[in-house]
């Protein structure tokens, strides 16, 4: 058994497929630039990262997620609506130049619950948790690899491979997972990972 | 040896990638390849002062020149070595980088034979010659994606190959010729 879920065919699998190039060539030439507040670790922190790394947060797990760390005053993040789409309506600048993920979120919109992009550093780690609900399954499409990062769910590892042949998907919710980094076998770049929540009944309807 | 270092996107290189996009030009990049016989080559280059006073009021160290490197979508440039007054550059994305890709070869294969022109002294590999070793493995390749110093002390090229789009990079060499270890302790 593994915990790691291939996932498709579906319509978001057979479109991001169909046009990963321009996903990349829009996230590394217009988004990537503006996220110029990230410092060298885990961009984990809400707040900054919600509006720069963020097509679509959800609203539920952020208030959960928030509530449970008690990170209100800390992050001071109101849990409007427009807060939920932050990377239009507080960069609308830098939306408008990402077409090929707007249309990937605003197509599928129903169905995905969250879009962002992970960002880690050589170097970086985070440790062993799981999510704030099990509605979902959390898709990993990466952008960018380092071999150095390994990804443990449950005591299973996995690095991850660049493109649509390397996506991969789990239970966020259900299952421990965390991030190491071996500097033995890392490289100097950055490890970037395209992250969707996707509803569980999405992928229900075709299998 | 380090071959490239990240760096984070800052708003400086956000505003150098912006600045190097003024220069996009295909045309102009055709007609250089085809002038110096190559696939990747300088479209732009200012030195000194020419360089704008807000690159150079930014920087804790000095920059001497700024270039515009630019390549032909599905072509692979030239392997070489930079002069030896060059040992590495900052190096910032400006368009069509995400599929092109740096590679760097081991420095034990090739045999140097330098190129004197007006600006520096370039190294080429004498077993090149007149055609490019396509099949060569790199030691190392990476897409251009953010700000990095590059290693330019060693073999290395532009292949753009797997590429549609023409691939420009903006370039900085610095004053004193800085090693790329002794560059990230002075940026």
């Amino acid at each position: 058994m593994t915990y790691f879920i291939k996932p498709g065919p579906d319509p978001i699998s057979e479109y991001i497929r169909n046009n990963y190039i321009k996903l990349k060539a829009e996230f590394f030439e217009e988004w990537f630039p503006m996220t110029t507040n990230n410092k060298p670790q885990y961009m984990m922190q809400p707040g900054r990262m919600l509006y720069e790394n963020t097509i679509k947060v959800s609203a539920a797990k952020l208030s959960k997620k928030l509530l449970d760390k008690n990170e209100l005053k800390i992050v001071n993040f109101p849990l409007e609506k427009d807060n939920i789409y932050p990377l239009k309506t507080r960069m609308p600048a830098v939306y408008e130049k990402v077409p090929t993920w707007a249309a990937l979120l605003e197509t599928h919109n129903d169905v995905i619950d969250q879009l962002f992009v992970d960002i880690a550093y050589p170097g970086a780690s985070i440790s062993s948790h799981y999510g704030v609900s099990s509605h979902c399954y959390r898709l990993h499409l990466c952008l960018q690899t380092n071999p150095g990062f390994v990804f443990n769910i449950e005591g299973e590892l996995k690095g991850w491979a660049e493109g649509p042949g390397g996506m991969f998907m789990f239970d966020d919710g259900k299952l421990y997972h965390g991030v190491s980094y071996d500097p033995s076998t890392g490289g100097p770049q950055t490890r970037i990972v395209a992250i969707l929540d996707i509803f569980k009944d999405y992928y229900e309807s075709f299998n | 040896m380090n071959l490239l270092i990240e760096m984070p996107w800052s708003n400086f290189y956000y505003r150098l990638m912006q600045y190097g996009r003024e220069f996009i030009d295909n045309s102009a990049v055709d007609l250089m390849c085809e002038k110096i016989s190559d696939n990747h080559g300088i479209l732009h280059r200012s030195m000194g002062e020419q360089i704008p006073a807000w690159i150079r009021d930014s920087l804790q160290i000095k920059p001497e020149i700024l270039q515009i490197f630019a390549a032909i979508p599905g072509k692979c440039g030239r392997i070489h070595m930079d002069g030896l007054d060059r040992k590495c550059a900052l190096n910032v994305p400006v368009k069509g980088c995400t599929m092109g890709k740096m590679q760097w070869f081991n420095n034990n294969n090739y045999t140097v034979v330098p190129i004197d022109n007006k600006y520096t002294r370039v190294r080429i590999t004498e077993e090149e010659g007149p055609i490019d070793r396509l099949d060569d493995t790199p030691m190392f390749e990476c897409t251009l994606t953010s700000p990095s110093l590059v290693n330019t002390d060693v073999w290395h090229r532009v292949d753009n190959r797997q590429s549609t789009e023409y691939r420009y990079v903006l370039s900085l060499r610095f004053a004193g010729n800085p090693t790329i270890e002794e560059l990230i302790k002075n940026l």
